[in-house]
Protein backbone atom coordinates (compact mmCIF):
# COMPACT_ATOMS: atom_id res chain seq x y z
CA UNK A 1 0.00 0.00 0.00
CA UNK A 2 1.35 3.63 -0.81
CA UNK A 3 1.25 6.60 1.82
CA UNK A 4 -1.76 8.24 1.05
CA UNK A 5 0.01 12.16 1.34
CA UNK A 6 3.17 11.28 -0.55
CA UNK A 7 1.88 8.65 -2.97
CA UNK A 8 5.75 7.46 -3.83
CA UNK A 9 6.74 5.32 -0.56
CA UNK A 10 5.31 2.14 0.95
CA UNK A 11 2.85 3.53 3.55
CA UNK A 12 4.26 1.94 6.79
CA UNK A 13 1.63 3.31 9.58
CA UNK A 14 -1.78 2.75 9.82
CA UNK A 15 -3.37 5.47 11.66
CA UNK A 16 -7.19 5.36 13.03
CA UNK A 17 -8.59 7.97 14.76
CA UNK A 18 -11.92 9.15 15.94
CA UNK A 19 -12.71 12.06 16.27
CA UNK A 20 -16.08 13.43 17.23
CA UNK A 21 -17.25 10.10 16.82
CA UNK A 22 -16.46 9.48 13.16
CA UNK A 23 -13.69 7.39 12.04
CA UNK A 24 -11.03 8.25 10.26
CA UNK A 25 -7.97 5.85 8.85
CA UNK A 26 -5.15 7.19 7.67
CA UNK A 27 -1.90 5.16 5.50
CA UNK A 28 1.23 6.74 5.42
CA UNK A 29 4.77 6.52 5.25
CA UNK A 30 7.65 7.33 8.34
CA UNK A 31 8.14 10.73 7.03
CA UNK A 32 4.09 11.67 5.90
CA UNK A 33 3.57 10.50 9.03
CA UNK A 34 5.90 12.35 10.91
CA UNK A 35 5.38 15.40 9.18
CA UNK A 36 2.17 15.53 10.26
CA UNK A 37 2.61 14.86 13.28
CA UNK A 38 0.51 11.66 13.61
CA UNK A 39 3.49 9.63 15.87
CA UNK A 40 3.54 10.95 19.36
CA UNK A 41 6.48 8.67 20.27
CA UNK A 42 6.61 9.34 23.91
CA UNK A 43 2.70 10.05 23.88
CA UNK A 44 2.44 7.53 26.47
CA UNK A 45 5.87 7.35 28.03
CA UNK A 46 6.29 4.14 27.27
CA UNK A 47 9.74 3.08 28.80
CA UNK A 48 9.80 -0.23 27.66
CA UNK A 49 11.54 0.90 24.20
CA UNK A 50 13.76 -0.83 22.30
CA UNK A 51 16.93 1.55 23.39
CA UNK A 52 18.56 -0.51 25.76
CA UNK A 53 22.33 0.53 27.29
CA UNK A 54 23.21 -2.45 25.30
CA UNK A 55 22.03 -1.76 21.92
CA UNK A 56 23.61 1.76 22.20
CA UNK A 57 26.79 0.37 23.29
CA UNK A 58 26.71 -1.81 20.12
CA UNK A 59 25.96 1.52 18.23
CA UNK A 60 28.47 3.05 19.52
CA UNK A 61 31.08 0.33 19.05
CA UNK A 62 30.42 -0.17 15.45
CA UNK A 63 30.91 3.63 15.20
CA UNK A 64 33.95 3.57 16.52
CA UNK A 65 35.84 0.82 15.12
CA UNK A 66 34.60 1.30 11.30
CA UNK A 67 38.11 2.29 10.38
CA UNK A 68 40.05 -0.26 11.79
CA UNK A 69 38.04 -2.66 10.69
CA UNK A 70 39.66 -3.17 7.23
CA UNK A 71 43.18 -3.96 8.42
CA UNK A 72 42.10 -6.04 11.17
CA UNK A 73 41.75 -9.52 9.41
CA UNK A 74 42.07 -12.02 12.51
CA UNK A 75 39.59 -12.25 15.21
CA UNK A 76 40.64 -10.75 18.54
CA UNK A 77 39.57 -13.08 21.12
CA UNK A 78 40.33 -13.19 25.35
CA UNK A 79 43.02 -15.44 26.58
CA UNK A 80 41.14 -16.18 29.65
CA UNK A 81 37.76 -16.90 28.33
CA UNK A 82 37.58 -17.35 24.36
CA UNK A 83 35.36 -14.83 23.69
CA UNK A 84 35.56 -12.94 20.53
CA UNK A 85 35.61 -9.45 20.06
CA UNK A 86 33.15 -9.72 17.50
CA UNK A 87 31.24 -11.47 20.58
CA UNK A 88 31.55 -8.26 22.71
CA UNK A 89 30.17 -6.20 19.77
CA UNK A 90 27.66 -7.92 19.25
CA UNK A 91 25.87 -8.41 22.94
CA UNK A 92 27.87 -5.27 24.89
CA UNK A 93 28.38 -7.72 27.59
CA UNK A 94 32.00 -8.82 28.08
CA UNK A 95 32.76 -13.07 29.09
CA UNK A 96 35.18 -12.44 31.90
CA UNK A 97 36.84 -9.73 33.90
CA UNK A 98 40.39 -10.53 31.49
CA UNK A 99 38.11 -9.37 28.57
CA UNK A 100 38.88 -5.97 29.84
CA UNK A 101 42.92 -6.32 28.91
CA UNK A 102 42.41 -8.39 26.10
CA UNK A 103 40.44 -5.89 24.06
CA UNK A 104 42.11 -3.09 26.28
CA UNK A 105 43.04 -1.07 23.08
CA UNK A 106 39.80 -0.97 21.27
CA UNK A 107 37.30 -1.05 24.41
CA UNK A 108 38.78 2.28 25.77
CA UNK A 109 37.08 4.60 23.45
CA UNK A 110 34.01 2.89 23.81
CA UNK A 111 34.15 3.42 27.49
CA UNK A 112 35.19 6.73 26.70
CA UNK A 113 31.91 7.66 24.98
CA UNK A 114 29.65 5.81 27.41
CA UNK A 115 31.01 6.59 30.80
CA UNK A 116 32.55 9.83 29.61
CA UNK A 117 35.97 10.13 32.44
CA UNK A 118 38.52 7.10 31.89
CA UNK A 119 39.59 6.45 35.30
CA UNK A 120 38.22 4.70 38.28
CA UNK A 121 38.30 7.28 41.28
CA UNK A 122 35.90 5.50 44.02
CA UNK A 123 36.12 2.43 46.34
CA UNK A 124 39.14 0.43 46.74
CA UNK A 125 38.77 -2.95 47.51
CA UNK A 126 40.63 -2.87 51.69
CA UNK A 127 42.35 -6.61 51.16
CA UNK A 128 43.01 -6.89 47.53
CA UNK A 129 43.81 -3.03 46.26
CA UNK A 130 46.18 -2.44 49.18
CA UNK A 131 49.21 -2.05 47.32
CA UNK A 132 47.04 0.43 45.29
CA UNK A 133 46.11 2.18 48.53
CA UNK A 134 49.82 2.67 49.82
CA UNK A 135 50.67 3.83 46.12
CA UNK A 136 48.34 6.60 46.03
CA UNK A 137 48.61 7.30 49.96
CA UNK A 138 52.24 7.50 49.29
CA UNK A 139 51.97 9.55 45.84
CA UNK A 140 49.58 11.98 47.92
CA UNK A 141 52.52 12.12 51.22
CA UNK A 142 54.89 13.07 48.20
CA UNK A 143 53.19 15.96 47.31
CA UNK A 144 52.64 17.29 50.80
CA UNK A 145 56.49 16.62 51.28
CA UNK A 146 57.70 19.05 48.39
CA UNK A 147 55.24 21.39 49.54
CA UNK A 148 56.39 20.75 53.02
CA UNK A 149 60.47 21.76 51.73
CA UNK A 150 59.30 24.61 49.65
CA UNK A 151 57.37 26.52 52.28
CA UNK A 152 60.95 25.53 54.43
CA UNK A 153 59.05 23.59 57.40
CA UNK A 154 61.65 20.81 57.73
CA UNK A 155 60.32 19.62 61.19
CA UNK A 156 56.87 18.96 59.04
CA UNK A 157 58.90 17.42 56.27
CA UNK A 158 61.03 14.86 58.12
CA UNK A 159 57.45 13.55 59.93
CA UNK A 160 56.17 13.37 56.36
CA UNK A 161 59.10 11.49 54.94
CA UNK A 162 59.01 9.22 57.98
CA UNK A 163 55.21 7.98 57.05
CA UNK A 164 56.62 7.26 53.96
CA UNK A 165 59.05 5.47 54.72
CA UNK A 166 56.69 3.31 57.09
CA UNK A 167 54.29 2.15 54.45
CA UNK A 168 57.08 0.95 52.07
CA UNK A 169 58.54 -0.94 54.77
CA UNK A 170 55.40 -2.39 55.44
CA UNK A 171 54.52 -3.61 52.23
CA UNK B 1 6.86 -6.16 51.42
CA UNK B 2 8.27 -5.10 55.31
CA UNK B 3 10.73 -1.81 54.39
CA UNK B 4 7.49 -0.30 52.57
CA UNK B 5 5.42 -0.87 55.41
CA UNK B 6 7.65 0.91 57.84
CA UNK B 7 7.10 4.00 55.67
CA UNK B 8 6.12 6.69 58.38
CA UNK B 9 3.08 8.58 56.47
CA UNK B 10 5.02 12.16 55.78
CA UNK B 11 3.26 14.43 53.13
CA UNK B 12 6.95 16.28 52.58
CA UNK B 13 8.58 13.01 50.97
CA UNK B 14 7.00 11.26 47.62
CA UNK B 15 9.89 9.32 48.01
CA UNK B 16 8.53 5.56 48.13
CA UNK B 17 11.61 3.83 48.98
CA UNK B 18 15.83 4.24 48.42
CA UNK B 19 18.18 1.59 47.03
CA UNK B 20 21.69 1.75 46.63
CA UNK B 21 22.96 -1.84 44.57
CA UNK B 22 26.93 -2.64 43.99
CA UNK B 23 27.99 -5.22 41.44
CA UNK B 24 30.80 -7.49 42.13
CA UNK B 25 32.21 -10.36 39.89
CA UNK B 26 34.91 -13.23 40.94
CA UNK B 27 38.03 -12.26 39.04
CA UNK B 28 38.88 -14.46 35.89
CA UNK B 29 35.66 -16.36 36.10
CA UNK B 30 33.81 -16.14 33.24
CA UNK B 31 30.80 -14.13 33.76
CA UNK B 32 26.88 -15.17 34.19
CA UNK B 33 25.75 -15.62 30.78
CA UNK B 34 28.62 -17.40 29.73
CA UNK B 35 28.53 -19.43 32.78
CA UNK B 36 27.26 -23.11 32.50
CA UNK B 37 24.02 -24.62 35.03
CA UNK B 38 26.65 -26.70 36.98
CA UNK B 39 29.64 -24.30 37.54
CA UNK B 40 26.86 -21.48 38.46
CA UNK B 41 25.12 -23.24 41.09
CA UNK B 42 29.36 -24.20 41.75
CA UNK B 43 29.49 -20.12 42.16
CA UNK B 44 26.45 -19.66 44.56
CA UNK B 45 27.87 -22.29 46.84
CA UNK B 46 30.94 -20.21 46.56
CA UNK B 47 29.03 -17.28 47.20
CA UNK B 48 26.97 -18.66 50.01
CA UNK B 49 30.34 -19.71 51.48
CA UNK B 50 31.65 -16.14 51.42
CA UNK B 51 28.30 -14.57 53.29
CA UNK B 52 27.45 -17.11 55.91
CA UNK B 53 31.03 -17.78 57.23
CA UNK B 54 30.14 -14.52 58.78
CA UNK B 55 27.90 -15.98 61.60
CA UNK B 56 27.45 -12.67 63.07
CA UNK B 57 26.50 -10.91 60.00
CA UNK B 58 24.38 -13.31 58.36
CA UNK B 59 22.67 -14.96 61.36
CA UNK B 60 19.00 -13.78 59.80
CA UNK B 61 19.48 -14.35 55.98
CA UNK B 62 18.25 -16.72 53.92
CA UNK B 63 19.28 -18.32 50.47
CA UNK B 64 16.44 -18.85 47.89
CA UNK B 65 17.89 -21.06 45.16
CA UNK B 66 15.64 -19.94 41.70
CA UNK B 67 15.61 -22.90 40.29
CA UNK B 68 14.15 -24.79 43.22
CA UNK B 69 11.84 -22.26 42.70
CA UNK B 70 7.77 -22.11 40.35
CA UNK B 71 7.58 -19.68 37.98
CA UNK B 72 4.96 -17.61 39.90
CA UNK B 73 6.52 -17.68 42.86
CA UNK B 74 9.78 -16.50 41.31
CA UNK B 75 7.64 -13.51 39.75
CA UNK B 76 5.90 -13.00 42.97
CA UNK B 77 9.90 -12.42 44.38
CA UNK B 78 10.37 -9.87 41.60
CA UNK B 79 7.20 -8.14 42.48
CA UNK B 80 8.19 -7.23 45.75
CA UNK B 81 11.06 -5.26 44.25
CA UNK B 82 13.86 -8.16 45.82
CA UNK B 83 15.10 -9.47 42.52
CA UNK B 84 15.34 -8.58 39.11
CA UNK B 85 14.02 -9.85 35.48
CA UNK B 86 17.31 -10.33 34.68
CA UNK B 87 18.24 -12.91 37.78
CA UNK B 88 14.91 -14.91 36.37
CA UNK B 89 16.33 -15.15 33.17
CA UNK B 90 19.44 -17.45 34.75
CA UNK B 91 16.87 -18.86 36.83
CA UNK B 92 18.68 -22.57 35.93
CA UNK B 93 21.74 -21.17 37.98
CA UNK B 94 21.10 -17.94 39.99
CA UNK B 95 19.81 -17.88 43.77
CA UNK B 96 19.74 -14.59 46.14
CA UNK B 97 20.29 -14.32 49.85
CA UNK B 98 17.77 -11.96 51.65
CA UNK B 99 16.95 -10.71 55.29
CA UNK B 100 13.54 -11.11 56.92
CA UNK B 101 12.68 -7.44 56.55
CA UNK B 102 14.26 -7.81 52.93
CA UNK B 103 16.07 -4.93 53.18
CA UNK B 104 19.00 -6.47 51.55
CA UNK B 105 19.26 -8.68 48.77
CA UNK B 106 22.08 -10.64 47.52
CA UNK B 107 21.61 -11.09 43.98
CA UNK B 108 23.88 -14.44 42.89
CA UNK B 109 24.60 -15.11 38.85
CA UNK B 110 22.02 -11.99 37.73
CA UNK B 111 24.16 -9.78 34.69
CA UNK B 112 27.25 -9.86 36.84
CA UNK B 113 28.37 -12.81 39.99
CA UNK B 114 27.02 -10.77 42.53
CA UNK B 115 25.23 -7.62 43.27
CA UNK B 116 24.23 -6.31 46.46
CA UNK B 117 21.49 -4.60 46.88
CA UNK B 118 19.98 -2.39 49.89
CA UNK B 119 16.52 -1.44 49.76
CA UNK B 120 15.33 1.02 52.34
CA UNK B 121 12.10 2.85 53.18
CA UNK B 122 11.27 6.55 52.50
CA UNK B 123 14.60 8.64 51.03
CA UNK B 124 17.32 7.15 52.66
CA UNK B 125 20.29 6.71 50.22
CA UNK B 126 23.13 6.79 52.56
CA UNK B 127 22.31 4.48 55.27
CA UNK B 128 21.78 1.76 52.04
CA UNK B 129 24.45 3.17 50.49
CA UNK B 130 26.62 1.97 54.44
CA UNK B 131 25.17 -1.51 54.26
CA UNK B 132 25.68 -2.18 50.85
CA UNK B 133 29.21 -1.13 51.85
CA UNK B 134 29.80 -3.10 54.53
CA UNK B 135 28.20 -6.43 53.09
CA UNK B 136 30.79 -5.75 50.17
CA UNK B 137 33.99 -5.77 52.48
CA UNK B 138 32.82 -8.76 53.98
CA UNK B 139 32.41 -10.55 50.72
CA UNK B 140 35.94 -8.84 49.51
CA UNK B 141 37.61 -10.49 52.66
CA UNK B 142 37.77 -14.37 51.19
CA UNK B 143 36.65 -13.93 47.30
CA UNK B 144 38.83 -12.29 44.85
CA UNK B 145 36.74 -9.29 42.64
CA UNK B 146 37.56 -8.42 39.30
CA UNK B 147 38.70 -5.00 39.94
CA UNK B 148 41.63 -2.64 38.18
CA UNK B 149 43.30 0.32 39.06
CA UNK B 150 42.22 2.46 36.20
CA UNK B 151 38.51 0.89 35.51
CA UNK B 152 37.46 0.07 39.26
CA UNK B 153 35.52 -2.86 39.59
CA UNK B 154 34.50 -4.85 36.03
CA UNK B 155 31.47 -5.97 35.41
CA UNK B 156 29.85 -8.11 32.33
CA UNK B 157 28.29 -4.81 30.75
CA UNK B 158 31.14 -1.73 30.69
CA UNK B 159 28.16 0.22 31.70
CA UNK B 160 28.34 -0.13 34.98
CA UNK B 161 32.34 -0.06 35.20
CA UNK B 162 34.41 1.64 38.13
CA UNK B 163 32.48 1.81 41.21
CA UNK B 164 29.70 -0.47 40.04
CA UNK B 165 27.27 1.55 42.05
CA UNK B 166 23.34 2.00 40.98
CA UNK B 167 21.51 4.17 43.65
CA UNK B 168 17.77 4.74 42.66
CA UNK B 169 14.75 6.07 43.97
CA UNK B 170 10.87 5.43 43.57
CA UNK B 171 8.97 8.60 43.54
CA UNK B 172 5.38 9.39 42.94
CA UNK B 173 5.08 12.25 40.64
CA UNK B 174 1.11 12.54 39.72
CA UNK B 175 0.96 16.16 39.03
CA UNK B 176 4.33 16.15 36.59
CA UNK B 177 2.99 13.97 34.63
CA UNK B 178 -0.41 15.44 34.46
CA UNK B 179 1.22 18.69 33.01
CA UNK B 180 2.89 16.39 30.21
CA UNK B 181 6.04 17.83 31.77
CA UNK B 182 7.68 14.32 32.43
CA UNK B 183 9.86 15.12 28.72
CA UNK B 184 11.62 17.90 30.33
CA UNK B 185 12.73 16.02 33.57
CA UNK B 186 13.41 13.39 31.07
CA UNK B 187 15.66 15.43 29.12
CA UNK B 188 17.28 16.89 31.80
CA UNK B 189 17.71 13.84 33.96
CA UNK B 190 19.68 12.56 30.77
CA UNK B 191 21.75 15.61 30.26
CA UNK B 192 22.80 14.96 33.82
CA UNK B 193 24.12 11.70 33.79
CA UNK B 194 20.82 9.84 35.11
CA UNK B 195 18.26 7.72 33.83
CA UNK B 196 14.43 7.83 34.96
CA UNK B 197 12.36 4.15 34.50
CA UNK B 198 9.17 2.41 35.30
CA UNK B 199 7.94 0.93 38.46
CA UNK B 200 9.78 -1.51 37.96
CA UNK B 201 13.32 -0.47 36.68
CA UNK B 202 14.95 -1.30 33.42
CA UNK B 203 13.01 -2.04 30.51
CA UNK B 204 9.44 -1.60 32.19
CA UNK B 205 6.29 0.32 31.99
CA UNK B 206 5.80 3.63 33.85
CA UNK B 207 2.35 2.84 35.97
CA UNK B 208 0.52 4.58 38.48
CA UNK B 209 2.63 7.38 38.27
CA UNK B 210 5.64 5.85 40.11
CA UNK B 211 9.53 6.66 38.63
CA UNK B 212 12.40 5.24 39.22
CA UNK B 213 15.45 7.63 38.84
CA UNK B 214 18.61 6.61 39.26
CA UNK B 215 22.50 7.39 38.06
CA UNK B 216 24.13 6.39 35.25
CA UNK B 217 27.34 7.56 35.14
CA UNK B 218 29.90 4.84 37.29
CA UNK B 219 33.58 5.55 36.02
CA UNK B 220 35.61 8.90 37.28
CA UNK B 221 33.05 9.59 39.95
CA UNK B 222 33.45 8.40 43.63
CA UNK B 223 30.13 6.70 45.40
CA UNK B 224 29.47 9.55 47.46
CA UNK B 225 29.61 11.95 44.03
CA UNK B 226 27.49 9.66 42.67
CA UNK B 227 24.53 9.31 45.90
CA UNK B 228 25.24 13.44 46.16
CA UNK B 229 24.11 14.06 42.44
CA UNK B 230 21.10 11.89 42.81
CA UNK B 231 19.81 13.56 45.26
CA UNK B 232 20.22 16.64 44.57
CA UNK B 233 18.40 15.99 41.11
CA UNK B 234 15.64 14.38 43.53
CA UNK B 235 15.23 17.44 45.44
CA UNK B 236 14.37 19.22 42.90
CA UNK B 237 11.90 17.14 41.24
CA UNK B 238 10.11 16.95 44.62
CA UNK B 239 10.28 20.77 45.01
CA UNK B 240 8.84 20.72 41.44
CA UNK B 241 6.13 18.11 42.38
CA UNK B 242 4.97 19.91 45.04
CA UNK B 243 5.43 23.08 43.47
CA UNK B 244 2.67 21.72 40.59
CA UNK B 245 0.68 20.64 43.08
CA UNK B 246 0.17 23.86 44.75
CA UNK B 247 -0.48 25.51 41.66
CA UNK B 248 -3.01 22.60 40.76
CA UNK B 249 -4.72 22.55 43.90
CA UNK B 250 -4.94 26.30 43.87
CA UNK B 251 -6.78 26.62 40.41
CA UNK B 252 -8.91 23.13 40.38
CA UNK B 253 -9.68 22.66 43.84
CA UNK B 254 -12.36 20.68 43.04
CA UNK B 255 -11.29 18.66 39.88
CA UNK B 256 -8.63 17.22 41.88
CA UNK B 257 -10.60 16.73 45.06
CA UNK B 258 -13.33 14.78 42.52
CA UNK B 259 -10.56 12.51 41.05
CA UNK B 260 -8.94 11.65 44.48
CA UNK B 261 -12.57 10.62 46.34
CA UNK B 262 -13.84 9.21 42.87
CA UNK B 263 -10.53 6.96 43.37
CA UNK B 264 -11.48 5.69 46.35
CA UNK B 265 -14.82 5.14 45.85
CA UNK B 266 -13.95 2.70 42.84
CA UNK B 267 -11.32 1.07 44.95
CA UNK B 268 -13.82 0.78 48.14
CA UNK B 269 -16.32 -0.69 45.87
CA UNK B 270 -15.28 -1.96 42.45
CA UNK B 271 -15.91 -6.04 41.80
CA UNK B 272 -13.40 -6.38 39.31
CA UNK B 273 -10.00 -4.50 39.08
CA UNK B 274 -7.25 -5.23 36.34
CA UNK B 275 -3.73 -4.21 37.52
CA UNK B 276 -3.35 -0.95 35.56
CA UNK B 277 -6.75 0.33 36.66
CA UNK B 278 -5.83 -0.59 40.02
CA UNK B 279 -2.08 0.76 40.29
CA UNK B 280 -3.83 4.38 38.05
CA UNK B 281 -6.64 5.11 40.84
CA UNK B 282 -4.08 3.79 44.03
CA UNK B 283 -1.93 6.90 42.28
CA UNK B 284 -4.71 9.08 42.56
CA UNK B 285 -5.67 8.13 46.16
CA UNK B 286 -1.70 8.30 47.03
CA UNK B 287 -2.03 11.59 45.76
CA UNK B 288 -4.88 12.72 48.23
CA UNK B 289 -3.63 11.56 50.85
CA UNK B 290 0.31 12.79 50.34
CA UNK B 291 -2.12 16.84 49.74
CA UNK B 292 -3.84 15.73 53.07
CA UNK B 293 -7.14 16.00 51.22
CA UNK B 294 -7.73 12.23 52.79
CA UNK B 295 -7.12 11.19 56.08
CA UNK B 296 -9.55 8.25 56.04
CA UNK B 297 -6.29 6.07 54.22
CA UNK B 298 -3.05 5.90 55.13
CA UNK B 299 0.44 5.92 52.89
CA UNK B 300 1.32 2.45 54.56
CA UNK B 301 -2.07 0.72 53.09
CA UNK B 302 -1.24 1.81 50.20
CA UNK B 303 2.47 0.90 50.24
CA UNK B 304 1.25 -2.50 50.68
CA UNK B 305 -1.36 -2.76 48.25
CA UNK B 306 1.18 -1.60 45.65
CA UNK B 307 3.03 -5.23 45.92
CA UNK B 308 -0.09 -7.11 46.84
CA UNK B 309 -2.24 -5.99 44.02
CA UNK B 310 0.39 -7.55 41.33
CA UNK B 311 -1.00 -10.61 39.43
CA UNK B 312 1.63 -13.04 40.67
CA UNK B 313 1.67 -12.40 43.95
CA UNK B 314 -2.00 -12.52 44.32
CA UNK B 315 -1.91 -16.32 42.53
CA UNK B 316 0.89 -17.35 45.01
CA UNK B 317 -1.56 -16.19 48.03
CA UNK B 318 -4.69 -17.89 46.24
CA UNK B 319 -4.13 -21.16 45.27
CA UNK B 320 -2.09 -20.50 42.16
CA UNK B 321 -5.31 -19.21 40.29
CA UNK B 322 -4.86 -18.76 36.47
CA UNK B 323 -7.29 -16.61 34.73
CA UNK B 324 -7.24 -13.01 34.37
CA UNK B 325 -11.06 -13.05 35.45
CA UNK B 326 -10.04 -14.23 38.68
CA UNK B 327 -7.57 -12.41 39.40
CA UNK B 328 -9.08 -9.35 38.86
CA UNK B 329 -11.93 -10.22 41.05
CA UNK B 330 -9.36 -11.31 44.03
CA UNK B 331 -7.73 -7.62 43.64
CA UNK B 332 -11.00 -5.42 44.04
CA UNK B 333 -11.64 -7.83 46.69
CA UNK B 334 -8.22 -7.52 48.22
CA UNK B 335 -8.21 -3.19 47.98
CA UNK B 336 -11.91 -3.06 49.05
CA UNK B 337 -10.94 -5.32 52.56
CA UNK B 338 -7.69 -3.34 52.82
CA UNK B 339 -9.36 -0.39 52.48
CA UNK B 340 -12.45 -0.39 54.45
CA UNK B 341 -10.50 -2.31 57.72
CA UNK B 342 -8.47 0.68 57.51
CA UNK B 343 -11.51 2.88 57.53
CA UNK B 344 -13.20 1.23 60.65
CA UNK B 345 -9.67 1.50 62.35
CA UNK B 346 -9.78 4.76 62.10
Amino acid sequence: MLCEKCKKNEAAYHITKIVDNSKQELNLCEKCAKDLGELNFMGNLDMSSPFSFQNIICGIMEYINQPNEIQKSYELSCTNCGTTYSEFKKTGYFGCSECYSSFACDIEPVIKRVQGNVRHIGKIPKRQGINIINKNEIHELKTKLQKAIEREEYEIAAEIRDKIKKIQSDK
Amino acid sequence: MEEINNIQPNSDSLVLTSRVRLARNIDKIVFPHKLSDSDGKDLVKMVEDAFYCNDEYSKDYETIRLWEQDKITQRSYFERHLISNNIINNSKKSAFIYNKDETVCLMINEEDHLRIQCINPGYNLDDAFEVANKIDDIFEETLNFAFNEEYGFLTSCPTNIGTALRASVMIHLPVITLNHKMQGVIYALSQLGMTIRGLYGEGSKVSGNIYQISNQITLGITEEEALNNLKTVVNQIVNQENIAREVAYKNYKYEIEDRVYRASGVLKSAILLSTQECLKLLSDVRMGCEMGIIEDINIQTLNDLLIEIQPATIQRNNGKIKSSKSINLIRADLVKNKLKINYKNK
